[in-house]
């Protein structure tokens, strides 16, 4: 029963992390909480849905396709939320709002384009699973496990390695050194809000997957859910954004499993508090300002 | 007189003071630069509060009001003070996870009833009926019925509410606290170098806040017979973001005009119901990129004081 | 009434902001803090005033120690401060900038706030007046309800000393106050420091402008790469070699 559970919640859990990460990226380049992340989340889902249900492609080319369109849509709210408030000095709480008015409007649109019922993939997909030994495993699971670890380890080492990776750092430690080193730093931007919404389109379509639901109100709990592990990890720090996903896979899963369930979406407010009352930087924080 | 005097109308104007009361609610804690993004949690934890105690335990509404207010308060404390020893962000995220549980809890605990929620919930209007014919006055006044009456009572009290907390508003402002209020909201570094302590004021501002969101709960529980989990979703603490950030947050009057403008418009704007809250969000985006300061600002209000040779400007 | 920095030491990461710094305040000195840029010293005001806590090394006030104590907290014990760069309360008028300061000597709340009770009319009363004095010491004209941003950059400069005396401090720490200004604002501004001098504060000076600093310290320390290299009379740090060796190439003022 232990595995069993710590299986399941390390799947959730991954999904946890790849959606903070998304807010991790843009958090370190631009110093703000991307209050829409959530709704990318979400439409990527549904642009994976679609494409699976109504064009008949594969899962794995779905994903491509939600990375690419939410990755796009990220862009976007860039280019008409974000950009222009950086011309100007506006107080912090200036993008909080703008992207809180990019997450309504996502959300009102979905409802409009998709309507509010759940809708799910087609079935041949969720059905397959092995037996490894007291544990149960889906292959929708392996999937998720497989894709989402895959995706932090290639990132991992793309930040470290590569100089694109080291640009987006540097960045994200101080724009305007970033900027006398010869960084266009506005395509790092570009780049990494890309990025950070294409993680979070792919994720989209895994929680789908794996619930085997999809539908417009997804974006503001697994929203929240992203900032818990933000909380948790720390803000801005990758390592931090991987583990702490985990972490709170892994207490929902056991809450639901002990007894709890209906409580399960309050876990990740619990540990927010919980946090900020013990170690506000988080797991790995530092106490000044927490960057990659 | 009838035309003006309508149950519609009137009705409408209730709910304008009810929502420019939440307004007020989240202008206090921004008076200090604090983003709450939990109005509607402490909003339904004053309306169930109150709900609960005037039909289940037969409290009257006078006192379950404020003590649902007082609820809600004392809630906003113990999640205000971990967060707002630190940076506003912190507060922003802990309200806005605070805002998904009281709605998890109210959709599971017995005593709210669930999904069902509380019904059968004594409405103001009857309410001051039943006081005023107890009190041998007649139930209804020059030519209007008793509903028009009574509504219009309901009015009084909204109206009354309204004006003491901006008298409440107005006073603190030229104060010594609103002083601190507005130092924080300044520079908030500097404000804790000039002997403030910030961590008390911004509690202190962020729990009159839900203080009065809470009062907004209770009230707004005995407008109407009947409150559910929904009516306090997420979407209403943006709505009443919107009133801030429209109206403009420097003066207390800012979220009056939003409140009014946004509860006004939707009525207008009937046929577009189903866009409403994508016109809210663009509305957020364009405010916040075009003018952020909102429509009224301590400098509309300088330069109307100028245009009009009120005070002479060195 | 001495201010007692021991072995004082702070890191940002691996970069040593400030190594093994020992110096002392002595009540109503005139003490000046001089350095090249980046040196350090105002890392030193912001350990001294709260900000963030040393590495290593002792701060004490009055055999108090003032570590792990929040600026608000600093400032009630009586050390006040002003910012390099000016961080003034910008859309209130400078009257109100200076009331502000007045807050940690004061105590009227939310409710004596409301109903303006006769003691918190007195005390409103009295704030206001004291604010007044200290824009007329500063020189600066009250009764502006422009904001205070909108004042020329030298007044508001003297806004923030404003704002700083009216926390009726024992110490006052100035920031580079001289920055940016023209000869006849220095004097003026020399001349100010020698009141507060008078009024019985101690004032410590961070500066560039050698000529002010020379002209009105009643002692120096220099600070170069985090260290303290030098202390003592004006006169003697001129004649220190190593301080010499420090500012070669350098002429302020």
């Amino acid at each position: 029963m232990f595995w069993q559970q710590l299986v399941n919640g390390l799947t959730l859990g991954s999904t946890y992390s790849l959606v903070a990460l998304g807010y991790t990226l843009i958090m370190g380049v631009l110093n703000i909480i991307n209050m829409a992340h959530g709704e990318i989340f979400m439409i990527g889902a549904f642009v994976g849905l679609y494409l699976v249900t109504y064009l008949k492609v594969n899962i794995f080319v779905a994903m491509a396709g939600a990375m690419v369109a939410s990755a796009l849509l990220g862009c976007l709210m860039e280019v008409l939320a974000l950009r222009p408030l950086r011309r100007k000095a506006v107080s912090h709480l200036a993008p909080l709002i703008s992207t809180i008015g990019v997450s309504i409007f996502l959300e009102s649109l979905a409802l409009n384009i998709f309507g509010p019922q759940s809708q799910a993939f087609p079935t041949e997909l969720a059905t397959v699973q092995m037996q490894l030994g007291p544990i149960r495993i889906t292959l929708v699971q392996i999937v998720i496990l497989g894709i989402s670890f895959g995706l932090m380890f290639v990132l991992r080492f793309w930040l470290a390695k590569t100089r694109v990776g080291k640009a987006i750092r540097t960045t994200a430690e101080n724009i305007e050194t970033a900027n006398l080193l010869g960084i266009n730093t506005n395509k790092i931007i570009f780049l990494t809000v890309a990025l950070a919404s294409g993680l979070g389109g792919i994720a989209g379509v895994l929680v789908g997957l794996s619930f085997n639901a999809v539908e417009p109100t997804m974006g503001l709990s697994m929203g929240l859910k992203g900032l818990a592990v933000l909380i948790l990890g720390g803000m801005g720090n990758i390592t931090g954004a991987m583990l702490g996903g985990l972490i709170l896979g892994i207490a929902e899963v056991f809450t639901v499993a002990y007894g709890a369930s209906s409580y399960r979406d309050a876990v990740a407010f619990g540990m927010i508090i919980l946090i900020l009352f013990i170690r506000p930087q988080g797991l790995f924080g530092k106490r000044q300002g927490g960057r990659f | 007189m009838d035309i003006i005097l309508n149950q519609y109308y009137l009705q409408i104007a209730v709910f304008v003071l009810v929502n420019a009361i939440l307004g007020v609610s989240i202008y206090m804690t921004l008076s200090t630069g604090q983003l709450s993004l939990g109005n509607a949690g402490f909003m339904s934890i004053g309306a169930y509060t109150c709900a609960i105690l005037t039909v289940k335990a037969g409290f009257p509404v006078y006192l379950a009001i404020p003590i649902g207010g007082i609820a809600a308060s004392f809630i906003s404390v113990i999640i205000g003070f971990p967060a707002l020893r630190l940076t506003g962000i912190y507060l922003a995220i802990a309200t806005l996870g605070f805002g998904e549980v009281v709605r998890v809890i109210v959709l599971n605990l017995k005593v709210t009833n669930g999904a069902l929620g509380i019904s059968g919930i004594p409405t103001l209007g009857t309410k001051i009926s039943k006081m005023m014919s107890s009190l041998g006055l007649p139930q209804s006044f020059g030519g209007l019925s008793a509903q028009q009456t009574s509504t219009l009572l309901v009015l009084l009290v909204l109206l009354l509410t309204l004006a003491f907390l901006v008298f409440f508003c107005t006073r603190l402002n030229r104060s010594r606290v609103g002083r601190a209020f507005a130092a924080i909201k300044a520079d908030e570094s500097a404000a804790e170098a000039m002997g403030i302590n910030t961590t008390f004021y911004k509690l202190l501002a962020f729990a009159l806040g839900a203080l009065i969101a809470g009062i907004a709960g209770g009230l707004s529980a005995h407008l109407t017979f009947f409150i559910g989990p929904k009516d306090f979703a997420y979407h209403r603490t943006v709505e009443i973001l919107l009133y801030a950030v429209l109206g403009g947050s420097d003066l207390v009057v800012g979220p009056i005009i939003g409140a009014l403008l946004l509860t006004l418009l939707p009525e207008l704007l009937r046929s577009a119901s189903n866009y409403r809250l994508m016109i809210y969000g663009a509305l957020l985006v364009t405010m916040m990129a075009f003018r952020p300061q909102g429509l009224i600002s301590e400098e509309t209000v300088r330069y109307w004081k100028g245009k009009l040779g009120r005070r002479r400007n060195q | 009434m001495t201010l007692v920095l021991d072995q004082v030491s702070k890191s940002f990461g691996g970069l040593a902001a400030l190594s093994n710094v020992s110096f002392k305040v002595n009540e109503g000195e005139i003490v000046g803090i001089i350095g090249p840029n980046g040196a350090g010293k105002t890392t030193l005001f912001n350990l001294i005033t709260g900000i963030f806590p040393p590495t290593e090394g002792k701060i004490t006030y009055q055999g108090k120690s003032l570590l792990g104590l929040r600026p608000y907290k600093v400032t009630e014990l009586g050390l006040a401060r002003t910012f390099q760069n000016i961080r003034l309360f910008g859309h209130l008028s400078p009257l109100d900038n200076v009331m502000v300061g007045a807050h940690c000597r004061t105590k009227s709340g939310v409710w004596k706030g409301l109903w303006r009770t006769p003691s918190q009319r007195k005390e409103e009363k009295a704030t206001r007046e004291r604010a007044q004095t200290l824009l007329k010491l500063v020189g600066i004209e009250e009764d502006t309800d422009s904001p205070a941003s909108s004042l020329p950059y030298g007044q508001q400069r003297r806004l923030e000393i404003a704002r700083a005396l009216a926390t009726e401090p024992k110490i006052i720490l100035l920031d580079e106050p001289a920055a940016g200004m023209n000869e006849s604002e220095t004097e003026d501004l020399r001349l100010l420091i020698k009141k507060i001098q008078t009024m019985g504060n101690t004032v410590i000076l961070i500066e560039h402008d050698m000529n002010l600093v020379m002209n009105v310290c009643d002692r120096l320390m220099v600070i170069n790469f985090g260290q303290k290299i030098a202390e003592g009379t004006p006169t003697e740090i001129q004649q220190n070699p190593l301080v010499i060796e420090a500012y070669l190439g350098r002429e302020e003022a």
